[in-house]
C-alpha cells in the first residue's frame, strides 16, 4: 500500500479539478504506476458518487412560505416576535425572583429582623432587670426549686425561688418588721404572705451585713402588706412591696462614695460639681485644685450632700466626664450607735446617782475635790460619748462624696477618638457584611433566574413562536 | 431576460422587492441544503434560511458588487456565520437543560431516501448507504463538514470555500483531504465499486 500523504493529498484536489499542471502530470504518472493509488481514487470517486446521491433536500412549500413571511413581511413582525419574547423573558425573571425572594431572601431578612428584635428586646430587659433593682418598689419571690434570677444587687428588688440554694436571698424578721439581705440562701418552703415568712423553716445562714456589702440594701421596713396570685397554681407568688429605705430613722447607715472621673476641662467640672451640691442642699467638705507634671488639671473634691440626695447627686457627678471608677459603701453603725447611746444612758444614770449622793452633803474643800474628782471621768465619758453620737449622726444625715476629676490627656482623647473611629468602621463593615449576606443570595438568585428565563425563552420560541 | 445574481442584489437596493425574490427562488434550495447538511435538523435548516434571508436584507446598503467576489460566496459566507450562531445557541441550550436537542424523537430528522419500492433489496441497501453517509457526515468537525458540503453539494471553487470559512487555499485543500479520509473509512463497506478496481 503506497503510504504517500502528499500523493493523497494531491489526489484530494485532482478529483476536483484543483491541481497545477504540473502537479496534475505527476500525478497522472503516479497513478499508471501505483495500483494502491489508483484504488485510492477510486474509492474518492466513489465516495462522492455516495455522497452525490443524496444531495437534494426540498424546502416545504408551507416552509418555503414562512421564510418567505418571515423576511419579507418585514421587520416588523421580527420586533413584534422580538418584544414578545422579551416579555416572556422578563415575566419569566420578574417571577422567578419573586419566588426566590419569597422563598430564600424574605426568610433570611425575616431572621435579620427577628434576630434585631432579640438583640433589643435583650438589651431591653437586660437594662429593665438591672435598673429595676433601683427604681423597682417591689420584689417578687417564686416558690419552687431554684432560684431563677436576682436583681437585688441595689437591695430593692429580686427574684427569688423557693427551695434552692442561691445568694442574695432574703430573710424576714417580723420581730422588727424588717428584712435583710442574706449573703446565703433559704430553702422556704411557704411563702404564702409576708408576714408568715419568719415562721417558713427556711434557714439562715448568716446575716448579711452592711459592712461586708459595698452597693448593697438598705435596711427596709417590712411590707405593710403582701398579696397573691392564685393564677399561678403551683407556683404561689408573692409580692411584697417594701417601703422605701427611711436612714437615720431607727436605723444607721453611713453611705459614702468616691468618684474618678476623666473629664476634658476639670475647672468646669469642679465648677458643675460644686453647683449640683449647692442645688441638693449639700456643701463643699474640702478641695483641692492641682496642676500635674503633664499640665493636666486635677480637682479633688470632697462632697457632703444630704443621705436622700446621695444617689441623686452621685448620679448626676457621672454625667461630667468618662467615670473611671465609682466605689460606693455604706456603713450600719445601728448597732454601735445603740451601744454608745446604751453606754451614754448608763453613765448618765451612774453621773446622776453619784450627783444625787453628793447633792447638799456638807464636807470640806478636801472632801468636795475628790468627790468632783470622782464625777469628772463619768463627765468626760458623757461628753465624749455625746461628741462620738453627734457625729454619727452627722455622717448618717450627711453622706459624703469625695470625687477627682482628671483631665483627659490628649493621648487619652486620640486614643478615644481612634476608638470611636474603630467602632465606627466595625459597625459599617457589619453592616456591609449584612449587606452583602443579602446580597450574594439575591445575586445568585439573579443568576439563577437569568438562566431560567433563558432556557424559558428558547423553549417558547422553538415550541410555539417559530412555528 | 435573465438577470445575473448581482444585478438582482443591486434591483433589491433600489427597492425592487420582486428581485429578492427571485434571490430567494434561486437560492433557498441550496442555503437550505447547505445548512440542512451543517446542522442536521430541518427546523434549524430553516430558521438558518430564514435568518440568512433576514441578514441579506438588513445588509443589502452594506454589499456592493465584486468582480472577485461572487453574491454566491457573500450568501454563503452569510449562513455560515448563522449556523454558527445556531450551533452555539444549541450547546447553550444543551447547557442549560443538559441533554441534546437533536436527540429528541421530535427533532431527529431523516434525509429524503430515494423511493425504489420495486427493489425491496436494493432499496434496503441505499437506505443502509445513506443512514451511514449521514452518521459519517455527522461525525466531521464542523469545518471539515462544512467545507466538504460546501463542495461536494455546493460546487463552490476552493477559492470561494476559503472565503466562506475565511481560510487559506492550502487550508482549504487540507480540510477537504482530511474530510474525504475520515469518510472512505467509515463507508469503506459500501464502496463496492472501488473494490472491482
Amino acid at each position: 500500500m503506497c503510504n504517500n500523504q502528499k500523493m493523497r493529498e494531491w489526489l484530494s484536489a485532482y478529483l476536483d479539478g484543483q491541481l497545477s499542471q504540473q502537479e496534475k502530470i505527476e500525478v497522472d504518472v503516479h497513478l499508471n504506476e501505483c495500483n494502491d493509488c489508483k484504488k485510492y481514487y477510486a474509492q474518492l470517486q466513489s465516495l462522492r458518487k455516495m455522497l452525490s446521491k443524496y444531495a437534494q433536500e426540498e424546502l416545504s412549500p408551507d416552509s418555503e412560505q414562512k421564510i418567505k413571511n418571515d423576511f419579507l413581511g418585514g421587520k416588523l413582525k421580527r420586533e413584534a416576535v422580538m418584544k414578545k419574547k422579551i416579555l416572556i423573558s422578563a415575566g419569566s425573571v420578574a417571577l422567578t425572583l419573586v419566588l426566590v425572594f419569597v422563598f430564600a431572601v424574605q426568610p433570611m431578612v425575616k431572621r435579620g429582623i427577628s434576630g434585631r428584635l432579640k438583640e433589643s428586646s435583650a438589651k431591653i430587659s437586660g437594662g429593665a432587670g438591672y435598673s429595676a433593682g433601683s427604681t423597682n418598689d417591689s420584689f417578687t419571690v417564686y416558690e419552687g426549686d431554684a432560684l431563677l434570677a436576682t436583681v437585688a444587687q441595689h437591695g430593692s428588688a429580686s427574684v427569688l425561688k423557693k427551695g434552692g440554694a442561691a445568694n442574695n436571698g432574703f430573710r424576714w424578721e417580723s420581730a422588727d418588721g424588717a428584712y435583710r439581705h442574706t449573703d446565703y440562701a433559704m430553702a422556704a418552703k411557704s411563702f404564702s404572705n409576708a408576714q408568715s415568712l419568719d415562721s417558713a423553716d427556711y434557714a439562715v445562714r448568716r446575716y448579711w451585713t452592711s459592712a461586708s456589702r459595698s452597693t448593697a440594701m438598705a435596711p427596709m421596713q417590712a411590707p405593710a402588706s403582701a398579696q397573691v396570685y392564685p393564677e399561678y397554681s403551683d407556683v404561689p407568688i408573692v409580692i411584697v412591696e417594701p417601703y422605701l429605705p427611711q436612714s437615720g430613722n431607727g436605723e444607721k447607715v453611713i453611705y459614702s462614695a468616691a468618684a474618678y472621673i476623666k473629664v476634658k476641662d476639670a475647672q468646669a467640672a469642679y465648677d458643675r460639681a460644686a453647683q449640683i451640691t449647692r442645688e441638693n442642699k449639700g456643701f463643699l467638705g474640702s478641695t483641692n485644685f492641682e496642676q500635674t507634671s503633664d499640665g493636666k488639671a486635677v480637682a479633688h473634691m470632697m462632697l457632703r450632700v444630704p443621705r436622700e440626695k446621695f444617689e441623686t447627686v452621685l448620679n448626676a457627678l457621672r454625667t461630667l466626664g468618662d467615670v473611671k471608677g465609682v466605689n460606693s459603701s455604706n456603713v450600719d453603725i445601728s448597732q454601735q450607735y445603740q451601744e454608745l447611746t446604751q453606754q451614754l444612758d448608763n453613765a448618765k444614770v451612774v453621773y446622776d446617782k453619784m450627783v444625787a449622793a453628793f447633792k447638799d452633803k456638807k464636807t470640806d474643800i478636801e472632801k468636795a475635790q475628790r468627790m468632783e474628782s470622782a464625777l469628772t471621768p463619768y463627765l468626760l465619758r458623757i461628753e465624749a460619748l455625746r461628741n462620738q453620737l453627734a457625729v454619727y449622726d452627722n455622717q448618717v444625715m450627711m453622706s459624703t462624696i469625695t470625687v477627682t476629676f482628671e483631665e483627659s490627656s490628649l493621648h487619652t482623647f486620640l486614643k478615644h477618638d481612634f476608638e470611636d473611629i474603630h467602632a465606627q468602621m466595625a459597625q459599617k463593615a457589619a453592616t456591609a457584611l449584612k449587606s452583602l449576606a443579602l446580597m450574594v443570595p439575591a445575586f445568585i438568585a439573579f443568576v439563577v433566574a437569568l438562566l431560567c428565563a433563558l432556557a424559558v425563552w428558547n423553549f417558547l420560541k422553538d415550541k410555539f413562536i417559530k412555528k | 431576460m435573465h438577470k445575473t445574481d448581482e444585478e438582482l442584489m443591486m434591483g433589491y437596493r433600489s427597492g425592487d422587492t420582486s428581485c429578492l425574490e427571485e434571490i430567494f427562488g434561486r437560492y433557498k434550495k441550496q442555503i437550505f441544503n447547505y445548512a440542512f447538511k451543517v446542522l442536521t435538523n430541518r427546523a434549524d435548516a430553516e430558521e438558518a434560511v430564514s435568518e440568512s434571508f433576514y441578514i441579506l436584507t438588513g445588509k443589502k446598503e452594506a454589499y456592493k458588487p465584486d468582480p472577485q467576489a461572487k453574491f454566491s460566496t457573500w450568501l454563503y459566507t452569510i449562513t455560515h456565520n448563522v449556523c454558527i450562531d445556531l450551533i452555539r445557541k444549541r450547546k447553550r441550550v444543551i447547557f442549560i437543560w443538559g441533554v441534546k436537542r437533536d436527540k429528541d424523537s421530535d427533532c431527529e430528522e431523516q434525509w429524503d431516501l430515494p423511493d425504489n419500492k420495486d427493489l425491496p433489496d436494493q432499496a434496503a441497501e441505499q437506505n443502509d448507504c445513506a443512514a451511514a453517509v449521514k452518521k459519517a457526515l455527522e461525525k466531521l468537525p464542523l469545518e471539515m463538514k462544512e467545507a466538504l458540503v460546501l463542495r461536494e453539494y455546493q460546487q463552490l471553487s476552493y477559492d470561494e470555500i476559503g472565503k466562506v470559512l475565511n481560510c487559506t487555499l492550502e487550508k482549504v485543500k487540507i480540510l477537504l483531504f482530511r474530510a474525504r479520509e475520515r469518510l472512505r473509512i467509515e463507508l469503506l463497506p459500501f464502496m463496492k465499486e472501488a473494490d472491482n478496481v
